[in-house]
């Protein structure tokens, strides 16, 4: 057992600092009647028949292009274009709308991702190497490849922060396009913060570009990168990238290296996750307890609305990775 | 019971087990909301009653071997906190319709109550600054009073591993609470 005898003072400091009476009986109880309830109406229902026909009916598109190929060739190409019902609980990618029917492939690009000035030469002495910092490169980072067409949609679009009151700047120049760190930088309060974009619709994202300050190298700590379907991330949550290996941010330990800022940002790969929300969390910085966002695009298509003609995208999208 | 144990359960829709989680869980997440909120008690209710709604109508995506529960609550209600500040400015701002506790004294209170306030506040912010899994242990050793076997069992580690989280968390604790004391209440 590793206990001391300051271990008294400590429970004592606890109870008189962090201990709160316990919330009235009624309010747990009424709570507690509540979650019954949720839990009864989100109990999982079997997949009957008229759940199959309900499917088949929202789809009803692709059920008639079916009918019509299979009558007109004489074939039946069911393989193409059956209906898939999704996992219950689970949001799935849905595929991109086209102007026809038949699934066309998808032509694949190098994504192309402007960089701003670099601001400063050299490496900081004070950061120190360790097994979770990435070694400094100046070699070009390898291309993600992305379907023609995607774009920033990111751009313009509004963003909130954890902080309110942020001690240099305004939160929608983390989407203004400017990179430059001297041209506007958001600036928030000490330990955890984030950000977060709202696309305003959702999107296909294949890659998301992080510049925060840039001025000077340093380190950012517990960077974490997620999506969502909804502002509370609450909804399809899904990690993109978090290199927050200790957990010190509580969202999970994470497998992506730290890096040092400069003027190339981060790029990461997102392999067309489908999200209208991105939140991107940091915990401080090796130069000071605060955070900085200069810029942050996100890389992808916008997704059409529910009931548009859909085909199966025709492409092995790579897995996520960072650059 | 474990805590993915009880998961399970509730996934095939066992409202005992979904109690049972709740009986555990309840305290953490009230504190939690009740510091986040400066005592505030209607909003630390509201942020309560939204976390664990909120975790009930994920459950059924939940995989407890991915991680702590305990921290996975502890997430859903550090949005739900933000939630409230959102609605109602920040935590200076919001109302203290029901304080918990006294505000900061005066330095006409005497030296007793400045040094108590000050402790409060201090020992508030090192436990915001601990990772959830520490956070949680020390709350359950010292506050809720379970042995170093039940913290186990509801991290999913060894019991070894828990004491080496506690020894950490009371490390940590010390370090970050001599560095905050001087500054609070200011």
């Amino acid at each position: 057992m590793i206990a001391n005898d300051r271990d008294e003072p400590l429970g004592h400091l606890l109870k008189a600092g962090y201990d709160a009476p316990p919330p009235a009986a009624r309010f747990t109880e009424d709570l507690l009647e509540r979650m019954r309830g949720e839990l009864g109406a989100a109990k999982p229902q079997p997949r009957d028949f008229s759940r199959i026909v309900l499917t088949l009916s929202r789809h009803w598109r692709l059920v008639a292009a079916a009918v019509v190929l299979a009558a007109g060739a004489g074939l039946v190409l069911l393989s193409q274009n059956s209906v898939v019902l999704p996992p219950d609980g689970a949001a799935p990618n849905r595929p991109i709308a086209e102007s026809t029917p038949e699934a066309k492939p998808v032509r694949m690009v190098p994504l192309e991702v402007k960089l701003p000035r670099a601001e400063f030469v050299g490496t900081d002495p004070n950061i120190k190497q360790s097994p979770h910092l990435e070694k400094p490169s100046d070699k070009p980072r390898p291309p993600i490849m992305v379907p023609e067409g995607t774009k920033n949609v990111a751009l313009g679009k509004p963003v909130s922060a954890s902080d309110n009151e942020p001690v240099v700047g305004e939160a929608e120049l983390v989407t203004d396009g400017n990179k430059a760190t001297q041209e506007g930088h958001l600036e928030l309060g000490p330990g955890r913060q984030w950000v977060q974009i709202d696309l305003k619709e959702p999107c296909a994202i294949y890659a998301i570009a992080i510049w925060h300050y840039h001025g000077l190298p340093c380190v950012y700590h517990d960077v974490v990168v997620q999506v969502a379907d909804d502002p509370d991330f609450i909804e399809n949550v899904r990690t993109v990238y978090n290199n927050d290996y200790d957990n010190s941010a509580g969202l999970g330990i994470g497998k992506d290296l730290e890096y040092i800022e400069d003027y190339r940002g981060r790029l990461i790969a997102a392999g067309g996750i489908q999200a209208r929300y991105v939140r991107l969390y940091s915990s401080g910085n090796t130069a000071n307890d605060r955070n900085h966002y200069v810029e942050v695009e996100v890389y992808g298509k916008t997704l059409p609305a529910e009931g548009a003609k859909e085909v199966p995208l025709k492409v092995e999208l790579p897995k996520a990775t960072a650059r | 019971m474990t805590d993915a144990e009880l998961i399970h359960a509730i996934q095939a829709g066992d409202e005992t087990a979904l109690d049972a989680l709740y009986q555990r869980y309840l305290p953490s997440v009230w504190r939690y909301a009740c510091s986040q909120l400066a005592g505030n008690v209607p909003a630390a209710e509201d942020v309560t009653s939204e976390t664990f709604l909120a975790a009930v109508r994920q459950i059924g995506a939940l995989s407890p071997e991915g991680g702590s529960v305990g921290g996975w609550l502890l997430g859903i209600a550090r949005h739900k906190v933000a939630d409230v500040r959102r609605r109602r400015g920040r935590e200076r701002t919001v109302a203290m319709e029901t304080p918990l506790d006294p505000p900061c004294p005066s330095a006409e209170d005497g030296p007793a109550a400045l040094e108590s306030a000050e402790t409060r506040a201090s020992v508030r912010r090192v436990m915001d600054s601990l990772a959830d899994d520490e956070r949680l242990a020390l709350e359950w050793k010292y506050l809720d009073d379970l042995s170093v076997r039940e913290i186990a069992v509801r991290l999913r580690r060894t019991e070894k591993a828990v004491e080496a989280v506690l020894y950490r968390a009371r490390n940590a604790f010390r370090v970050a609470f001599d560095r905050a004391r001087p500054t609070a209440c200011e």
